[in-house]
């Protein structure tokens, strides 16, 4: 049952590509309706300015049709993203690592809320952002804070096959490879469960 | 009376049968803890692991013709780009054969980092207008298997 909690683009031979590959629910930010065997749920990723932006943003959004993720760019909005209900994953990208501090993660662990990572950063990032990134995934496995991780994709060919993914998490963030496997797998399909899609 | 001798003796039986099934069982497992920890030593005494070689099957899903080329240079870069040069001569990956026709191929790879190949397929192979998406199928521990299996999943 793996899952992919970031897809950009929907398209046709994407979707033909995640069938092939495995995948069985994608959220993606843009789609088109129709029979495809396969689970796919809209998906809204706000990067807010100020907390104000995020609160008035919010109230735009109906409840339970989309995926909402909130990537914070200061530590009142990060902070408020874990207790808020209508959110359902705070993202942690190349941008934002300097909001997640161990206080932030204690929040999110509180309040339930799941960390999602995407694996187009990763291939963009210089070492310094990666040694940063690393060692904050590490503190989030460390304090059981369930990790999700996207493909960021917007192309088909973008699109990780799930065996190679859970390798490149255990091998260069170091998952465990159970948690690697979760963090593709129970831990996104909980998010996408609870959506009408 | 004769009845109940006999079945006495078939349960008498089946239980003996059963016990030995499990003994050699057992036994077997016993046997694999051992071999998997006299590994273990070994590798603590500092013993270098003797790498065996490894052939991963893969398949292209392109929008355009890949070339062997173009495949060998994109998982060279990756595996420099991502674990070093180091990393890269110990695992030596090698595109032994590939169809372009028919877009599969195999890698030969030191064991010890099949791992490491698999990982950066999820790095997309693009190409000016080519892009593709490298799909792992199967690790054999010899070619000849690989070619097998290559051959069937086509």
């Amino acid at each position: 049952m793996f899952t992919d909690l970031n897809v950009k683009d929907c398209g046709s031979e994407l979707l033909e590509k995640a069938t092939m590959l495995g995948y069985s629910a994608l959220a993606c930010w843009g789609y088109s309706d129709g029979e495809v065997g396969i689970r796919i749920v809209g998906k809204k990723v706000l990067a807010p300015g100020s907390l104000e932006e995020l609160k008035q943003t919010l109230v735009k959004i109906p409840t339970g049709r989309a995926v909402v993720s909130v990537s914070p760019r200061d530590t009142a909005t990060a902070r408020w993203s874990a207790h808020d209900r209508r959110v359902d994953t705070i993202v942690m990208t190349l941008e934002n690592i300097d909001v997640f501090d161990k206080k932030q993660f204690s929040t999110m662990k509180y309040y339930g809320k799941p960390l999602e990572i995407w694996l187009s950063d990763l291939r963009r990032a210089g070492s310094v952002q990666l040694a940063k990134y690393y060692r904050r995934v590490n503190l989030a496995l460390r304090m059981k804070i369930p990790v999700i991780t996207g493909s960021g994709a917007s192309h088909w060919s973008q699109l990780p096959h799930p065996r190679a993914a859970v390798y490149l998490l255990t091998l260069f963030l170091d998952f465990p490879e159970k948690e690697a496997l979760l963090s593709l797998t129970s831990h996104p399909y909980s998010v996408i469960a609870g959506k009408v899609g | 009376m004769v009845e109940e001798i006999a079945t006495l003796l078939a349960t008498l039986l089946i239980a003996q049968a059963a016990l030995l099934a499990a003994t050699v069982y057992y036994l077997g497992r016993v046997r694999k803890v051992l071999r998997v920890w006299k590994t273990l030593v070994e590798k603590e005494r500092g013993k270098p692991v003797k790498p065996r070689k490894r052939y991963v099957v893969f398949a292209l899903a392109c929008s355009g013709n890949p070339s062997r080329e173009m495949v060998e240079k994109h998982v060279e870069n990756a595996f420099t780009a991502y674990y070093g040069r180091a990393v890269l001569a110990k695992a030596s990956p090698q595109l032994v054969f590939m169809d372009e026709k028919a877009r599969r191929g195999v890698y030969r790879v030191s064991h010890l980092y099949v791992k490491h190949l698999i990982s950066l397929f999820t790095v997309p192979l693009e190409a000016g207008e080519c892009k593709c998406l490298i799909i792992p199928l199967k690790t054999t521990g010899t070619l000849k298997k690989a070619l097998k299996i290559m051959e069937k999943k086509k």
